[in-house]
């Protein structure tokens, strides 16, 4: 519990710079200065948010379904495929490059190709999900897996360890730092990932509920459904920040 | 009586260079005896000892644990490095099961064992600690004893203590004796602290540059159990000259 709390101490600075911010939009479109067409006031969009709850509620859902499967799939295609790499360089050769290439697909252009082959389902989304996270999560791992000191692998070597002792008892833990802000980079995507999927076609999610909104041209509620996607990345950022923490003991003892 | 260890006329190509490491070697260690080799930096001692632990292979010659030739040498021994190597992420107790988790050897018993052996060396309080904390003498400690609870009869010293300060070297010297008459291991170590070699050993071998041949042996005839002040024996100051004279030559 106190390391939870000490998490957010550290960010009591961040959070009254932002509360300042919102307070100076909130003045600006008061005094006027800025039309409230343009700009809604923060009041009013937490107002739209909270009486429209009902409606947006499903969606988040849809959305959050999405983005968890699709970051767990991430994170065993990403660590699966790091583990790969570093068993084989000559695998690493020819998978490596196709991996950097694939990052360099646009993924807007790639969402309706998804929903041609897969439907309007949940997969296209997940597809999606997991292309834009898996690629922070295999890099940082490969990092982390080439920083173990190479004596370590003699160590375990001269034991007469197998290769699956080797990746059990040093290459996991080692790499576990590395791994995990691959995989906080990877969770703040995540939720991107799911709205740009959705985006381009579906029944339900955030990305859906956007576009509704948009067209209605209720700006109050695109804002909300913004808010919504800054919190749902924040609480997964946080979720893998506490995950991390209980996961890694010996990094706290200094 | 046969030898723990004996090496005939290992030799070891590096395949790249064509380059000597060493050129038919040949040594023995016997039962219960501490031997050590000095020699200058970068005379292939590491090599030798990667040999002894299965980790490299030779290009020609053979080695006999117990007098048997022994080609699958890894996991028959106790190989420890300059660098404690203790695993970051795993407390004092857990590091010293190391070897045992990896043979296999269930958790209760071994880890009864480690805590006995932790009382034994009054070390008891550090035993679930992270490594982070503790000094470098007591790291190199706690690697011995992991490297004693893998294998106690054969244990292969890497410079053990050549990170350390002048002070924690000699009390870290002179708990491996008393670990060693503990255990009756044998013990092949390497160093380039002539002194070093002198306070510990039953035995030396001279290693000359590379490409590295034996140029000298010599027993040191000190009694044990051993004293920081035995080191001013006329016996050790004179094999003190000797060994630095021929070192130098």
């Amino acid at each position: 519990m106190k390391q939870i709390k000490n998490i957010f101490a550290k960010y009591i600075p961040a959070i009254v710079f932002f509360g300042s911010i919102l307070l100076i939009w909130e003045l600006l479109i008061r005094t006027g200065l800025i039309s409230f067409y343009l700009l809604p006031k923060p009041s009013e969009i937490i107002s739209a948010l909270i009486n429209n709850w009902d409606v947006i509620f499903p969606h988040v859902i849809q959305t959050l379904i999405e983005t968890i499967v699709g970051l767990i799939l991430a994170i065993f295609f990403g660590y699966s495929t790091a583990i790969l790499l570093d068993m084989s360089p000559r695998v690493k050769k020819v998978i490596y490059p196709l991996i950097i290439t694939s990052q360099t697909i646009p993924m807007i252009a790639l969402a309706p190709l998804l929903l041609l082959w897969f439907g309007f389902g949940l997969t296209p989304k997940v597809i999606i999900v997991v292309l834009s996270c898996f690629f922070p999560i295999t890099i940082a791992t490969i990092g982390g897996f080439a920083q173990i000191d190479r004596d370590f692998t003699k160590l375990l070597q001269s034991m007469d360890a197998s290769n699956w002792q080797t990746l059990w008892f040093i290459k996991l833990p080692g790499s576990l730092p590395q791994f995990f802000s691959g995989l906080k980079i990877a969770a703040t995507y995540s939720v991107t990932g799911a709205i740009v999927g959705e985006y381009v076609g579906g029944y339900q999610g955030l990305g859906i509920y956007m576009q509704e909104v948009a067209h209605s041209h209720v700006i109050s509620l695109v804002f909300a459904a913004i808010t919504i996607t800054i919190l749902l990345s924040l609480l997964l950022f946080f979720l893998v920040m506490l995950i991390e923490n209980i996961t890694i003991p010996w990094n706290r003892v200094k | 009586m046969t030898p723990k260890l004996s090496v005939i006329n290992l030799t070891k190509t590096f395949l790249k260079t064509k380059s000597n490491v060493f050129n038919s070697i040949s040594l023995h260690i016997d039962k219960g005896e501490f031997v050590s080799i000095v020699g200058p930096s970068g005379c292939g001692k590491s090599t030798l000892f990667h040999i002894l632990a299965g980790i490299e292979e030779p290009t020609s010659g053979s080695i006999l644990f117990n007098g048997q030739i022994q080609k699958n040498r890894k996991g028959k021994s106790g190989y420890m490095f300059q660098n404690p190597l203790l695993l970051p992420w795993r407390t004092v107790l857990e590091n010293l099961l190391l070897g045992t988790d990896i043979l296999h050897i269930p958790k209760k018993e071994s880890s009864k064992y480690a805590e006995k052996l932790l009382q034994k060396f009054d070390l008891s309080e550090y035993k679930n600690e992270y490594p982070s904390i503790l000094s470098g003498g007591m790291k190199q400690r706690i690697a011995l004893l992991r490297t004693i609870i893998f294998h106690q009869d054969l244990l292969l010293l890497d410079e053990p203590f050549g990170a350390l300060d002048a002070l924690t070297r000699l009390s870290c010297q002179l708990w491996l004796l008393d670990v060693w008459q503990k255990y009756k291991s044998s013990i092949f170590f390497v160093t380039h602290d002539i002194s070093e070699a002198i306070l510990l050993s039953n035995r030396i071998y001279v290693f000359s540059g590379r490409p590295a041949k034996i140029i000298g042996e010599f027993k040191v005839s000190l009694p044990y159990p051993r004293k920081k002040e035995d080191l001013m024996n006329k016996k050790a100051v004179t094999l003190e000259k000797k060994l630095l004279k021929l070192l130098l030559s």
